[in-house]
């Protein structure tokens, strides 16, 4: 390895462990960031903040290896080894902040569950894009500066490709991968100072069809093979919709951990199945009328509080209805926030709503008249979710 | 070392360099001159493969540039003044560095070069001023020991002294068969060191000639007071006002010219200040 990319990795494993200190001492310091909306601009901005020297420091890095290397391809080796550096630490920096504004205080390991090593894959190639895009861009900043608006452009539909190819990507893991190969071939041998300045055109045409004919060929075999093997809903699946985890039979779910892996796993869970859950929820970790509404503890509650997740809210009046008729509590519950923090809606459906509060408040001894009086008292928050803590719990880690 | 064959390069269509051919040989210490834009850094970028050429080819130690893989990092030092160093660490690690990278590093020449150059290496690159800057990049690329030498406008950031010990220790190594290519708009510090000079104008070789034969290049000649700044062709220039109020003009030989009634001949050795106020000077001197 060249020995500067070795300097570099251990220099950013000291930025990381020196920011990831700062970034918990930030939000442990500062209770206002315990607010959701104020948790996420915090955590981004300390993102970027950590990221920011290695963006400084990549054009630079590009000119000198471009002065010192010893031949052209021990430039694009270090050239991708600084990319991918920058790419893991914004991973992993992803993976340090990131959760604690999903889900409060989730662990690494808890996205590493969430996330499969395909969705680690897929963003890495994408982050290394974007950083070569831009890191080639600062070296040429002085062509670019004097055309903000073209340089503002360029950035904008650089972004704007890359944010395209995940929506690709959540359709379809096959056809996602294959745009972004495709698109970051034609970047780089393309649009990149950096290759342009090392390779004549013949040979860059040349290098970029050779790279295209493995890519789609690497391709098509993945598709015969998938469609073999029927694994379409796995990695190697085409056209399947891409689900980040594979949902769990809800019946086999026995605890409150379970139940959360299954419930955060489901990114669109159908309303119906939403109910079936909260109605397994309320049999694994039963409401109680003395219950905090908002704040629901689970198993052990007298230690301290290790994980927890919200219930997010849903916005369709019909569902929110069902949900204030259902005799869950856990439902009603759900029915409740929804309905304060929806969207208005219609004025009839808003006063069938309205009606349904009403009775509920009025069922004494029911643990949604809890939440709704607990609702009240807190409304100047507008929660978004009912928060539901998971203590700690020994035998299922 | 480096031949250029009829290089060509553009930057969003725009022609930069055109037409140009030479040869740059082993102890040999090129000024390349010219105004500003006229191509002389483009070209400076070009032969140390900062850039490719759109059209023609540079051939180094025989080798084309062009159709090989060849990267001639190894066997150059490029300096230029947008040169920087990515890491905030002190030129004392950077040494290390370079070490670790180069197949030879002379220890006892980097140690030489920094106390004649007033370098203090346990500084931080990042904290340094533009001239000491440039003078720790030379020191630590001089110490790779290069075949060639490609810098680009750095002495103009440079104290005297200092620049006198670095165009010292570059005439010591072309004395030792290596080739210095510097630009520079500073004419008169190449004195007695430059054996070599290519002027370029418009992305185009304007002249070029060994530093030792300008003579037969050019003619100095002085218009007396009395006549004052009579001469109107552009062939003839003025480059000097003297203390008795005459001017001196230079002409080039290969005109075909004779003096103008009046002037009278000035036997001078022509330098490369003169050839560039010559080539700068604005063209056609009426009055």
């Amino acid at each position: 390895m060249n020995p500067f990319v070795r300097y570099i990795l251990w220099r950013h494993i000291r930025y990381l462990l020196i920011g990831s200190a700062f970034a918990f001492s930030f939000f442990y310091f500062f209770p206002i960031f315990d607010d959701e909306s104020y948790f996420f601009y915090g955590s981004y901005l300390a993102f970027f903040i950590l990221l920011l020297p290695l963006f400084s420091a990549a054009p630079m890095w590009i000119t000198f290896w471009k002065r010192t290397s010893s031949s052209i391809n021990s430039f694009w080796k270090d050239l991708f080894l600084l990319n991918g550096i920058l790419s893991a630490s914004a991973l992993i920096i992803s993976f340090i902040l990131f959760p604690w504004v999903s889900a409060g205080t989730e662990t690494l390991l808890r996205i590493l569950q969430l996330y499969g090593p395909e969705e680690i894959c897929f963003f890495f190639i994408v982050l290394t894009g974007l950083f070569c895009l831009d890191g080639n861009l600062e070296e040429n900043a002085k062509k670019h500066s004097r055309h903000p608006i073209k340089y503002a452009f360029f950035c904008f539909l650089a972004y704007g490709v890359l944010a395209g190819l995940t929506f690709i990507y959540l359709g379809s893991h096959l056809l996602g991968f294959l745009s972004t190969e495709l698109v970051l071939l034609f970047s780089f041998f393309f649009l990149l100072p950096s290759a342009k300045k090392s390779f004549y055109k013949p040979k860059r045409i040349y290098l970029f069809s050779f790279f295209l004919l493995v890519i789609l060929v690497s391709s098509g075999l993945i598709f015969s093979l998938a469609k073999a093997l029927n694994t379409e809903k796995q990695f190697v699946g085409f056209l399947a919709p891409s689900t980040l985890h594979e949902l769990a039979p809800l019946e086999q779910v026995k605890t409150t951990r379970e139940w959360m892996l299954w419930y955060g796993d489901g990114q669109n869970i159908p309303f119906p199945l939403l109910e079936k859950s909260l109605e397994k929820l309320h049999e694994v970790c039963p409401l109680n009328p003395t219950d905090h509404a908002l704040n629901i503890l689970c198993e052990k509650k007298d230690e301290k509080s290790e994980r927890d997740m919200g219930l997010t809210n849903v916005s369709k009046s019909e569902e929110i209805l069902s949900l204030l008729r259902s005799e869950n509590p856990y439902a009603q519950l759900l029915g409740i926030v929804s309905a304060k923090t929806a969207e208005k809606f219609p004025d009839k459906i808003s006063e069938e709503i309205t009606g349904e509060l009403k009775r509920l408040s009025q069922t004494e001894g029911s643990a949604a008249y809890a939440a709704y009086v607990a609702l009240h008292s807190a409304f100047s928050k507008s929660y978004k979710s009912v928060r539901i803590y998971l203590r700690d719990l020994p035998q299922d880690r | 070392m480096f031949e250029i064959q009829s290089i060509k390069k553009t930057y969003n269509k725009k022609t930069v360099l055109e037409g140009i051919s030479t040869r740059f040989s082993p102890g040999e210490f090129v000024a390349l001159m010219g105004k500003n834009g006229s191509g002389k850094s483009t070209l400076m970028r070009l032969l140390a493969q900062q850039e490719l050429v759109d059209g023609g080819d540079i051939l180094f130690l025989e080798q084309s540039l062009r159709k090989s893989n060849t990267v001639i990092n190894p066997f150059i030092a490029f300096i230029s003044e947008d040169h920087q160093l990515p890491l905030s660490i002190s030129l004392e690690r950077w040494a290390d560095h370079y070490a670790s990278i180069s197949r030879i590093y002379d220890r006892e020449l980097l140690k030489r070069l920094r106390d004649d150059l007033e370098v203090d290496f346990s500084q931080n690159f990042h904290s340094l001023s533009r001239g000491q800057k440039a003078k720790a990049l030379f020191c630590l690329l001089a110490a790779r020991r290069p075949k060639a030498y490609i810098l680009d406008e750095i002495t103009s950031v440079l104290d005297p002294g200092s620049r006198w010990t670095l165009m010292e220790f570059l005439k010591r190594e072309v004395s030792t068969n290596r080739l210095v290519i510097m630009s520079t708009n500073i004419a008169s510090e190449m004195h007695g060191f430059a054996t070599h000079t290519l002027f370029l104008e418009h992305g185009r070789p304007l002249f070029s000639a060994r530093t030792d034969q300008l003579q037969d290049h050019f003619q100095a000649f002085r218009i007396p007071p009395a006549l004052g700044e009579t001469l109107g062709s552009g062939k003839f220039r003025r480059i000097l006002k003297n203390s008795d109020g005459s001017w001196t003009y230079l002409m080039s030989k290969t005109d075909g010219e004779k003096f103008p009634p009046g002037a009278l001949e000035e036997r001078r050795e022509i330098t490369l200040a003169d050839v560039q106020s010559y080539f700068t000077a604005k063209e056609g001197a009426k009055q």
